[in-house]
């Protein structure tokens, strides 16, 4: 069933991305049938969500290639926006609750991974540090939303959820602030290496001062219950759910509103050149701190909404894996693209969940490994998306769409000989390495000009 | 939970002082190895490694089950180094190389996909039995007197062990050809070959040695803290505060940078009052000391500026 | 002795050289002029391997070399001494100069060359231990040429040796350079900007433009001809 309506949304979601530059028929079938085939291997190798949701994705792509150019955008966008609105209104009926509560996980990491990378990919400073981040954001609503003792010297009541979520978007805002001060001195890995150290003394520091923090335990909250209004339609974690993808498109809205106007392109500027920016009459400090504050202050807002989600914090929810896997996730799904954030985001939940399921069905691989090792197959998919899509999958995507048909075929064409020329090489270095070497007698003599080459 | 830890004052106990001062010494020179072996990578390729602790704790771990296998001590430790040093070489080959010219963040990423392989890998080989695993040390645990403090055997061989692993390390780069192509190579790839240097090949050396050198730091470490898929974590973030400390491009600032953090690791966890910071709080500390120092010297305490790159 | 023969090269969908071809006999000295950007630097550094050219040939004594690792083209006796001289500044003069024989394996000989080149170039003993980032312009670009010689090559290809220099010292250079063709037989292959003593000292030249050979003659016809005075020499 829940298959059924992720075909629509998806084909509606995907007509309404322009893919105007590939216009050719041929171009057309031959990424078509490279889906198809996609698709096919996928289904083939098994059932499971996730393998729905991709075939419904790889689905959605093919049919949007064959539609685009008989429907015209306005309709399709159009399309596409009711399908989404219905769709993520419908969801709580059609999906269930676990995969609710893992879609809200989505929703959260897209948020960290939109602000990461607002200042990883679109201003050029690196953070391995943003699991601070949410870890601050998440205990300032926790300790705001408790009425029992912590802060009673702000305030000794509870706080409304939704008020704690902008006070963790300002205490992080502010975090991040005062952090991108002294950033702006060091250079890429030196602030890599800074932010780590960040995210690594945070949980100790939280569970030593536990007066304010709860300590080990962490502190637990009331989640919210559904608004007076929905009560009776909703259960909370249907509401928590609507809450989390909500904030996330409001926030997706936001970054995408920023990025396209001056600030945007100041960000741009800056990352692609300090020296060039400065000289458009652009403030690169002030710029460099405008990336890093608005960066904490999403993953913030996220944090709220982990609190909010999980009704418990402690220093171990956001670890050193997790704060790594939000940059792993940027690279992975595209660095500087929206699109990327969201397919990063979804990477990070669904692929330790449901990587050893869809890995299951492939024959050769020992049944334990699946289970006792996540991470292999997390690290390894890692890697080699890296390798072969240096420009992440969205890059890979914008990239293969944009590049004309011409050249494609070219390409595709220059395969035979590039292997041919690459075997040949190997075959005269090998050679070339015996004529060089000291064993070599001839060569050593005609080397030395005694004796013509024959 | 509030009690005020406050160890005596130097000037009343110096033996605790010396104990100390000793001890983070020797745990320095494991950080000062583990810091060499990332600024060799660093120098050489422009990349920080991240799983450079992951890559000695495999080895150790492969050492930990030959060992069991009944493999005498001396032969597990040169097969415990040229472990690291082949698997040094096959990450440089197989999976940096190919990222090496594409967006840096890309080399970075994949490092810490390593990172995260490595750790699965070892956890699932390793750790179906009993965790941590207890590793032996050749130089036993025993207390002995040096002039003012009771040290460890382990902690003088520590120390020895570090001193001829940098005395190597030193007459490698400063008097071999070798060396000299690995030097030139990390300057300037361009003009090494023009040299006739092998670039490719200098580069692998660089990971190779780094991985050998990473390797002897795991041996050293498990000892002390046991194996579990873990155990170099810890190490690892001392060392690329060590590293960032010194300047990541200075194989003396690794060193330095090495000493002082165990140093300083070892009495901010002795001499800071127990309700506001103590021992729980040194790695805090020691990376807020680092933290500082970046503020006014970004390029570490030894780094060179970098000017070159634009 | 090396025979370039129709090369093309790119970088990146930048095309650079489309096609070129250039004849360097064994012992003489040939030269290679043009404007800013014509390619010259580029041919260079296909000889030296340091850019495979997507067409075209290019022989060393008769053997291909186009596609052979740089490593292996220094080996077989050709030294690049590159455009900005490229040393090592960090390292000592000394170390520069080791690098320079880093494919020899000869110690008595390396230490001889040393020797002999400290009398080309005094200077470089006097700064033996100092590094290189620390001398003067002109000091480096001696160093450049010592270093490149340190291989004992046969072929020596020189990008621009004197830009930025003295007049005086860049006089002193190719006073040198003509000694070590005379006296050692080393062939030379030099790009420069300053056709004048460029001419006065090949016994070859070529004119390349937007990655082609536009011209090709002795250096006394090149100094006759009307295009080349007016566009390299100026009168
Ligand atoms: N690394 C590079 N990447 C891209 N394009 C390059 C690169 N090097 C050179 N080019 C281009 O190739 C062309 C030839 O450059 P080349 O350096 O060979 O010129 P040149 O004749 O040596 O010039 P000059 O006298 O200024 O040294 C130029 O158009 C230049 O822009
Ligand atoms: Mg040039």
């Amino acid at each position: 069933m829940s298959v059924w309506l992720f075909l629509g949304l998806l084909v509606a979601f995907s007509t309404g991305i322009r893919m105007q530059p590939l216009g050719s028929v041929v171009q057309r079938a031959i990424l078509a049938g490279v889906l198809a085939v996609g698709l096919l291997v996928f289904l083939l190798l098994g059932a499971g969500f996730v393998t729905e949701l991709f075939g419904v994705l790889l689905a959605a792509v093919v049919a949007n290639l064959l539609t685009e150019n008989y429907v015209p955008q306005r309709y399709r966008i159009a399309l596409a926006i009711a399908v989404a609105v219905v769709f993520f209104l419908a969801a709580p009926w059609l999906l269930e609750n676990f995969r609710l509560f893992q879609f809200s996980r989505v929703a959260i990491w897209v948020i960290v991974a939109v602000g990461l990378n607002i200042l990883t990919g679109y201003n050029g400073q690196i953070s391995l540090g943003h699991g601070a981040f949410v870890l601050i954001g998440a205990y300032t609503s926790a300790i705001l939303m408790d009425d029992q003792q912590q802060l009673g010297f702000v305030d000794a009541n509870a706080w409304p959820f939704w008020t704690t979520i902008i006070a963790a978007a300002v205490v992080c805002g502010v975090a991040g602030f005062a952090l991108g001060i002294p950033a702006l001195r060091l250079s890429g890995p030196y602030l890599a290496i800074a932010t780590l150290a960040l995210v690594i003394s945070l949980p100790s520091i939280l569970r030593k001062y536990d007066g304010l923090t709860g300590g080990a335990q962490g502190l637990f909250v009331k989640q919210p219950p559904p608004p007076p209004g929905l009560a009776g339609v909703l259960e909370r974690d249907e509401w928590l759910y609507l809450l989390c993808v909500g904030v996330a498109i409001v926030m997706m809205l936001i970054a995408w509103g920023i990025l396209r106007g001056p600030l945007g392109r100041a960000f741009v500027a800056v990352r692609d050149s300090e020296v060039a920016a400065a000289a458009m009459g652009i403030n690169v400090a002030r710029v460099k701190i405008a990336a890093f504050t608005i960066s904490a202050l999403y993953a913030g807002v996220a944090g709220s909404l982990l609190t909010q989600l999980l009704g418990v914090i402690t220093p171990e929810s956001v670890d050193l894996i997790v704060s790594i896997n939000f940059l792993t996730a940027i690279v992975i799904g595209g660095l500087a693209s929206l699109l990327g954030a969201v397919i990063g985001g979804f990477v990070l939940v669904l692929l330790p969940a449901e990587g050893p399921d869809i890995l299951g069905n492939i024959p050769l691989f020992p049944d334990n490994f699946l289970q006792k090792a996540p991470g292999a197959i997390q690290g390894a998919v890692v890697i080699f998306v890296v390798l072969l899509m240096p420009f992440g999958v969205a890059g890979s995507y914008h990239r293969f769409i944009g590049t004309p048909p011409g050249r494609i075929i070219a390409a595709l064409r220059s395969i035979p000989a590039g292997l041919r020329a690459r075997l040949a090489r190997t075959r005269e270095d090998i050679v070339w390495a015996w004529e060089d070497s000291p064993f070599n007698r001839r060569s050593s003599k005609s080397a030395s000009g005694e004796e013509p080459d024959p | 939970m509030i009690e005020v830890f406050l160890a005596p004052a130097p000037w009343n106990d110096p033996e605790l002082f010396g104990e100390q001062v000793i001890s983070g010494l020797a745990t320095g020179s494991i950080y000062a190895l583990v810091a060499l072996a990332i600024v060799l990578i660093y120098r050489s390729t422009d990349v920080i490694n991240f799983a450079q602790g992951e890559m000695a704790m495999l080895v150790t771990f492969s050492m930990w089950s030959l060992l069991l296998a009944g493999f005498p001590a001396w032969t597990v430790i040169f097969i415990g180094i040229a472990l690291g040093f082949a698997l040094g070489a096959f990450v440089e080959r197989t999976i940096i190389r190919p990222v090496e010219d594409k967006p840096p963040l890309n080399v970075v990423v994949v490092t810490l996909g390593l990172f995260v392989f490595l750790n699965s890998i070892a956890t699932w080989i390793w750790a179906q039995g009993e965790l941590p695993k207890v590793f032996s040390t050749p130089f036993g645990f025993t207390s002995v007197d040096v002039s003012l403090a009771r040290v460890t055997t382990h902690s003088i061989g520590i120390l020895v062990v570090a001193l001829i692993v940098m005395a190597v390390l030193y007459l490698l780069f400063n008097h071999t050809k070798l060396g000299l192509g690995m030097r030139a190579t990390a300057h300037n790839p361009g003009a090494s070959r023009l040299m006739g240097v092998n670039v490719g090949r200098m580069l692998m050396l660089g990971w190779a040695l780094a991985g050998a050198v990473g390797a002897v730091a795991g041996m050293l470490v498990a000892p002390i803290t046991f194996l579990f898929p873990g155990f170099m974590l810890a190490v690892l973030l001392y060392a690329f505060a060590a590293a960032v400390f010194g300047g990541l491009d200075s194989p003396p600032g690794a060193i330095v940078g090495g000493l002082f953090v165990g140093v300083a690791e070892n009495l901010f966890g002795t001499y800071t009052p127990g309700d506001i910071f103590g021992p729980e709080m040194k790695l805090p500390l020691t990376l807020l000391v680092l933290v500082i120092v970046l503020m006014f010297r970004p390029q570490g305490l030894f780094g060179r500026v970098q000017t070159r790159r634009v | 002795m090396l025979k370039i023969e129709g090369i093309e090269a790119s970088y990146g969908p930048v095309k650079a050289l489309h096609g070129v071809t250039i004849e360097v006999p064994e012992g003489s000295v040939v030269t290679l002029l043009g404007p800013n950007g014509a390619g010259k630097t580029t041919i260079l550094r296909v000889v030296s391997g340091l850019l495979r050219p997507s067409a075209g040939r290019v022989e060393f004594d008769g053997r291909r070399i186009d596609r052979r690792s740089t490593e292996a083209i220094v080996r077989m006796g050709i030294s690049h001494v590159p455009e900005g001289r490229q040393l090592f500044d960090e390292m000592t003069v000394h170390e520069n100069l080791m690098l320079g024989a880093y494919t020899r394996n000869d110690r008595d000989g390396i230490k001889a060359d040393i020797k002999r080149l400290n009398g080309y170039f005094p200077i470089l003993e006097e700064r033996r231990e100092q590094p290189a980032g620390s001398l003067s312009g002109g000091e480096q670009q001696q160093l450049a040429v010592a270093r490149g010689l340190m291989s004992r090559p046969r072929l020596l290809l020189l990008d621009e040796p004197s830009l930025g220099l003295a007049p005086l010292v860049s006089r002193e250079i190719f006073r040198i350079l003509r000694q070590v063709n005379r006296e050692e037989g080393i062939t030379i292959f030099l790009v420069e900007q300053d056709a004048t003593s460029a001419l006065s000292f090949a016994d070859y030249g070529y004119v390349v433009e937007t990655g082609r050979v536009v011209i090709e003659a002795t250096s006394d016809k090149l100094k006759e001809d009307e295009n080349v005075r007016r566009a390299y020499l100026g009168y």
